[in-house]
């Protein structure tokens, strides 16, 4: 996921799924988009927001759509697995993060998973507490980052 | 566990006295997946009791995976019943197959291609009768995936961990892999192999103790010993750990069969071998930081360099 918000240029149809603080950092896009007389589509994602609407609102969208999303970390992720799940493609979409990320560390003793602050170095295991080194080795099929042995 | 069965059958992995990180896969010229040993027994025991005990550290599957294992217990059939038809019996009435292990007094009969009449996945069953961890790479989409694989020896990775990835995923933490490019040409020299010409390898280790099953899931446990190398005991203690790895195009699901078989050598062998003393003392002195420490070799790397010099020392005053 990327932190920079640029312009696609060229496409037919520009969706944003913003966050209430996500669609203040994209309003500068949506500006440029609606000066330019561009076809887009707003939907704002709320405290009590449901995604069911957002999959079906993102499943509906024809060829040629590109989404830029933008929302705290935790729902961001969410949006994408629904955007995905949808048919769209990396070169379809933009997913801009803020505030804290949080990621998962697969315990190379148990295998376990635990939860932490992106950046944190090391973490005991939630599961069989062993101090773990957080390395930069990602599994996408556990979505997660392999935790070496910290200390011997 | 196990020691190399002796210095004439351990494959000694150095041509120069120089080591880089290569493609140095050679085409095989006997080209059989698995090699019998004399550590048969004890090696078989072990895998079995850890897989066992551990099953899904050693033992992995993608459901889509299961036409390429049949066809991995079909070739690893054929070569055990061809090459050691005296430890080995295959016999194939149609799709009725009976496999027989005369080493281990057993016998499996069972229909190719139907998994319920087999006690196991298919790569998990002809697994448990050979030495080597077996690794099925699935080709897609010009890339190569380690969908599934029966590893008992790791040399510190995890399977649990790695299944799924691509090529270039798993080799990302190699330093100096991607920034050369190596992994690039080797991926593209693995999606060139053709069925019918097998490629094999070896890699090595330094390993501080004797343990096949250096899984990274028991680092905690066996990583110490690292700790404990001295000049004085790094003959006996610490091993030359070699994998001989083996490359086989499936021919009916394109896929890659990956065999690893490890051997382990003491130190205090190469005593016997004045050329590999002399050859493996240089190319350790002169091994760059970044392959010591990926290797895992930098806390002991010093004690075993004093250890060679002493006897390469001795063996010229003599």
């Amino acid at each position: 996921m990327s932190g920079n918000i640029t312009l696609v240029p060229g496409k037919r149809h520009y969706l944003f799924c913003a966050d209430e603080e996500g669609i203040k950092l994209l309003q500068p896009l949506i500006d440029v988009v609606k000066d330019g007389n561009i076809s887009y589509e707003i939907q704002i994602v709320k405290d009590n927001w449901n995604p069911i609407l957002s999959s079906e609102w993102l499943r509906v969208q024809k060829m040629g759509s590109f989404l830029y999303a933008t929302a705290e970390w935790n729902v961001l992720k969410k949006l994408k697995q629904l955007a995905e799940d949808a048919g769209f493609s990396e070169e379809e979409a933009q997913y801009i993060g803020y505030g804290k990320e949080q990621i998962k560390v697969f315990c190379c003793r148990c295998h376990g998973i635990s939860v932490l602050e992106k950046g944190q170095p090391e973490r005991n295991c939630d599961h069989c507490g062993l101090l773990l080194e957080v390395s930069d080795h990602y599994s996408q099929l556990r979505d997660a980052f392999l935790g070496y042995v910290a200390k011997l | 566990m196990k020691q190399s069965d002796g210095l004439d059958s351990f494959p000694y992995p150095f041509k120069e006295d120089v080591y880089r990180y290569s493609n140095n896969s050679v085409p095989m010229n006997h080209p059989i997946s698995i090699e019998i040993t004399q550590s048969y027994p004890e090696e078989i025991e072990l895998k079995r009791e850890l897989l066992t005990a551990h099953p899904e550290r050693c033992f992995q599957s993608l459901r889509h995976t299961i036409k390429g294992q049949w066809e991995i217990l079909d070739l690893v059939m054929e070569h055990l019943g061809t090459h050691y038809p005296d430890k080995f019996g295959l016999d194939k009435k149609g799709d009725n197959w009976t496999f027989t292990n005369h080493l281990l007094q057993e016998k499996q009969s069972f229909i190719f291609g139907d998994e319920s009449t087999l006690p196991c996945e298919p790569l998990n069953y002809i697994g448990r009768h050979v030495q080597e961890d077996l690794i099925f790479m699935m080709q897609r989409d010009n890339d190569l995936f380690l969908d599934a694989g029966q590893l008992c020896f790791p040399a510190n990775w995890s399977l649990a961990f790695d299944l799924g990835m691509n090529f270039k995923e798993i080799h990302q933490p190699i330093p100096g892999f991607k920034d050369e490019e190596l992994d690039e040409r080797i991926l593209q020299f693995l999606l060139k192999l053709e069925p019918g010409n097998p490629w094999w390898r070896k890699n090595w280790s330094l390993m501080a103790g004797n343990r096949l099953d250096t899984s990274l899931e028991t680092f905690d446990v066996w990583g110490k010993g690292r700790k404990q190398v001295t000049k004085e005991n790094a003959g006996e203690f610490v091993h030359l750990r070699v994998e001989v790895q083996k490359l086989f195009r499936l021919p009916r699901t394109g896929g890659i069969l990956f065999t690893i078989h490890t051997h382990l050598l003491p130190l205090e062998k190469l005593e016997a071998k004045p050329e590999w003393l002399n050859q493996f003392y240089q190319i350790l002195q002169e091994l760059p930081p970044y392959i010591v420490e990926y290797k895992g070799l930098s806390l002991f790397r010093g004690a075993v360099l004093e250890y060679l010099r002493e006897q390469v020392e001795s063996r010229k005053a003599l």
